[in-house]
């Protein structure tokens, strides 16, 4: 797994690359909510790069949209593998992300 | 296309999260060879790290060492996973479903591990023999040239 952010305007995105799983994602929790601790408000996640998110993936973008919708804040997703949407689908994860096709849509909307 | 030629792998694991990319490393080159569809090494890979997780996390009462043996079989356009461990019984079977239709407020992440095993695979049996848990999830693949 690997994680790079970049400003676009007020909004933060995180690039997420490679494999989210039970071992890589209390870095991926790390790194997400140290960026809302420091305040920022407004998350992108561009997912097209990210091949394999486990349960504890989910548990990390829930407790960080969870975190940020109590600061009135937000997280939407763009460019997620079909495989990856189904396993959100599975969830019931469709229901509470704003989940989009391309980051000019996301950082649209978020 | 014929049949393929039946294919199987045996690894075994330690109670330890750090185990997790052993079953990466093991299964990639496993499932590779078998050329299935990427939504299929998607599911397969899923469906072990998430009961692999429910045995470390809940499997055990005790700080020891414990092994749990992995087996990974494909015949018959069918790949099956065996796993078996022995920690404390655990069905997963009688185990109730989350609710996925709650607010975000009160939606927890526990369950859904185990919701993902039941929907990605086709089927899953599990018994309880010789103080081991068994789990056996079978799914049908389907192979890409």
């Amino acid at each position: 797994m690997n994680i790079s952010t970049k400003h676009n305007g007020n909004a933060m995105t995180l690039e997420l690359k490679g494999r989210i799983d039970s071992l890589t994602s209390s870095e991926f929790e790390e790194q997400i909510m140290d960026l809302i601790n420091s305040g920022e408000t407004r998350l992108v996640a561009d997912c097209t790069q990210l091949e394999y998110a486990s349960s504890s993936a989910l548990r990390v973008f829930l407790m960080a949209l969870k975190s940020l919708r109590r600061k009135d804040g937000e997280l939407v997703l763009f460019g997620l593998q079909p495989q990856i949407r189904e396993v959100f689908d599975i969830s019931g994860f469709l229901d509470l992300f704003q989940i989009y096709q391309d980051r000019d849509e996301a950082l649209n909307n978020v | 296309l014929g049949e393929q030629k039946p294919q199987n792998l045996n690894f075994t694991l330690c109670n330890d999260l750090s185990e997790i990319k052993h079953i990466y490393k093991n299964l990639d080159r496993f499932l590779k060879h078998c050329r299935f569809s990427p939504r299929d090494n998607y599911s397969i890979n899923l469906a072990l790290e998430e009961w692999f997780i429910n045995i470390v996390k809940y499997g055990y009462g005790d700080k020891s060492e414990h092994q749990i043996q992995i087996g990974v079989d494909f015949r018959n356009n069918v790949l099956r996973l065996i796993i078996i461990d022995d920690g404390k019984p655990f069905n997963p079977l009688e185990y109730p479903l989350p609710d996925l239709q709650k607010p975000l407020e009160e939606r927890k992440i526990g369950g859904v591990g185990l919701h993902l095993i039941q929907n990605l695979m086709d089927t899953i049996s599990y018994s309880r023999q010789n103080e081991t848990n068994i789990l056996v999830l079978e799914k049908k693949v389907t192979t890409v040239k």
